[in-house]
């Protein structure tokens, strides 16, 4: 990463550490920005699979699911301290998307998404079954998270644990597509036949991209669980709906981009709450689904890379100004 | 060095290779000819690893590799070039070479093995950290050679190099692939370029739906009448136009 890039991410963090506290937001504010840097954390995890991989998944609702119920039995019966629960949700949803990625093996695109499809569907009726671990219809109440008998009771401080969580998960993204394994994850999007011929194994690459992608989600269903202190199967965040739009925060975020996934889980998460507050009240969703057709038509890249568009386009304006200057002058 | 012994293999129920017999010299450049579908591409797929042949025999340096995993075979030595130039568009050329590497064991040599192929092709050391999606077709193969050589092959497989690129960057890069050759590392060239393949080559195979049609010193192929009228493109002994 080069210096600019570094202080921009550096600057960002600094605005998302001391904007909440500044702008003291009321309650539900507070909570939905929590909620779009959870959202976050899952779309940076479905980019490591679909952005970098080349892999499809429709089934991210499902492995929020998995990861929310894990942390929610280790607490509240095994009575696990919630950080290690945290982890614990996420290796076991990584287990779980491991387990997804071996039919993958065998499918590709539109099949695959149709694969993971019904993985989504499946979890949540097994969830709204199995009663004794979700608590079924009547739900079950996850408790808010202590450190050394601090108690993060309000959105706010609730916020920096996840602010910390996507942090860290943004430098390993980071870290796996510069290295090997994500060299290795790029080149098989790009051409399986080539990366098998290098000698990359495939197969082994595309189970931990799904693994990977799910651990991430496993987190952030963790962080879900414990925000929302009472949830049933049938939350919105588990099903099939949400997992079109964690597949849309990235293709209008940016696909293979982190920033693009962080972008694009503030705008789908922040967006129908701006538009649900104009005067026409009826038109909401209207209005959310023709930005996000207009921002797919303009930006078809993601919004990402809209900030070196437009300086594309300054630059191409100002060069056009130059020449006229330099034909008048010659003149 | 390499040798196939009545390989047969398949795609699905379409027999393509039906009984090949080829043996590959340490130090030799070994072109394999024919026309579209006459299994050269299959051939490679077979030795690889990415096709698993029905029958027969592959022999690496005394060692049978046939049914093994690709990424096994690669590790041994054998490295293919796959045919259309099949880069990782998204990747940058540094990036392409380093998945080139992917195998190896011997980290430390590896940037010095990096200046060596920026030495045979310097216009990939200029284009380094270009994407390489917007290379020109005669840089693509370049590279996808390149990044062959990144794994350091005892066997280079080249499949179709000169495929859709202008006859000045084939000539360059056949002098290339020759200057490759001198420095220890064998070659299987599989080409439709006839006339090319035969300048570089010491011995060459003729492929015909599947079997080997004829074989020999790549001199005497190039003298053969019926190899000048078909592959050649010579005048055939029947015509008397001029």
């Amino acid at each position: 990463m080069n210096a600019k890039k570094y202080i921009s991410w550096i600057v960002l963090i600094l605005i998302a550490t001391l904007i909440p506290p500044i702008l003291n937001l009321p309650g539900s504010l507070q909570y939905l920005l929590d909620l779009s840097l959870i959202y976050a954390i899952v779309a940076i995890g479905l980019n490591l699979l679909m952005g970098y991989a080349g892999q499809i998944s429709l089934g991210h609702g499902a492995f929020l699911a998995v990861g929310a119920y894990t942390s929610a039995y280790l607490t509240l019966t095994l009575h696990v301290p919630f950080f290690i629960a945290l982890i614990l949700s996420g290796l076991i949803t990584g287990i779980v998307g491991i387990l997804l990625g071996l039919p993958a093996l065998k499918l590709e695109g539109n099949y695959l998404a149709i694969a993971t499809l019904g993985f989504g569907v499946a979890v949540t009726q097994i969830f709204a079954i199995w009663t004794s671990f979700t608590g079924g219809f009547s739900g079950i109440k996850p408790l808010k998270p202590e450190l050394f008998g601090f108690k993060f009771n309000s959105y706010l401080s609730y916020y920096y644990i996840i602010l910390i969580l996507t942090i860290v998960l943004v430098i390993l993204t980071w870290n796996i597509i510069r290295t090997k394994v994500g060299r290795s994850l790029m080149a098989m999007r790009d051409s399986e036949i080539a990366a098998k011929a290098m000698g990359i194994n495939v197969s082994y690459y595309k189970t931990l991209a799904f693994g990977l992608s799910a651990f991430y989600t496993g987190i952030a269903g963790s962080l879900y669980a414990h925000l929302l202190g009472f949830m049933t199967p049938y939350d919105y965040a588990f099903s099939i709906g949400m997992s079109l739009n964690f597949l849309a925060m990235i293709v209008i975020g940016g696909i293979g981009t982190i920033s693009g996934s962080i972008i694009g889980a503030i705008i789908m998460t922040w967006l129908p709450q701006i538009t649900s507050n104009l005067p026409i009240k009826s038109l909401s969703q209207i209005i959310t689904g023709a930005i996000i057709i207009a921002v797919v038509i303009f930006y078809p890249n993601g919004i990402a890379y809209a900030g070196a568009r437009l300086k594309d386009k300054f630059e191409k304006l100002f060069a056009k100004h130059q020449e006229k200057i330099v034909v008048k002058i010659e003149k | 060095m390499l040798s196939l012994i009545d390989i047969e293999s398949s795609y699905g129920y379409v027999k393509v290779l039906k009984g090949i017999t080829i043996e590959i010299k340490e130090g030799d450049i070994v072109a394999i000819l024919g026309a579209n579908g006459a299994g050269k591409t299959t051939i490679l797929r077979t030795i690889s690893g990415l096709l698993k042949p029905d029958r027969g025999k592959i022999e690496f340096m005394g060692e049978r590799i046939d049914g093994k995993p690709p990424e096994l075979i690669v590790s041994k030595g054998i490295v293919q070039s796959p045919e259309g130039r099949e880069i990782f568009p998204g990747l940058s050329v540094l990036e392409n070479l380093k998945i080139g590497a992917y195998t190896r064991k011997d980290k430390n040599n590896i940037s010095k093995d990096l200046d060596r192929i920026y030495h045979y092709f310097p216009r990939l050391r200029e284009r380094q950290n270009q994407i390489a999606g917007t290379l020109s077709g005669g840089e693509q193969q370049m590279l996808a050679i390149a990044r062959a050589l990144m794994a350091k092959p005892k066997l280079l497989m080249l499949d179709e190099p000169s495929l859709g690129l202008a006859p000045r960057v084939v000539k360059e890069i056949f002098e290339i692939i020759k200057e490759i050759n001198q420095e220890g590392v064998t070659v299987l060239l599989v080409e439709q370029n006839a006339r090319q393949a035969l300048a570089i080559a010491n011995y060459a195979y003729i492929l015909q739906t599947g079997l080997v049609v004829m074989e020999g010193k790549a001199e005497d192929l190039k003298n053969n009448e019926e190899v000048k009228v078909t592959y050649l493109g010579g005048k055939s002994p029947g015509s008397n136009v001029n």
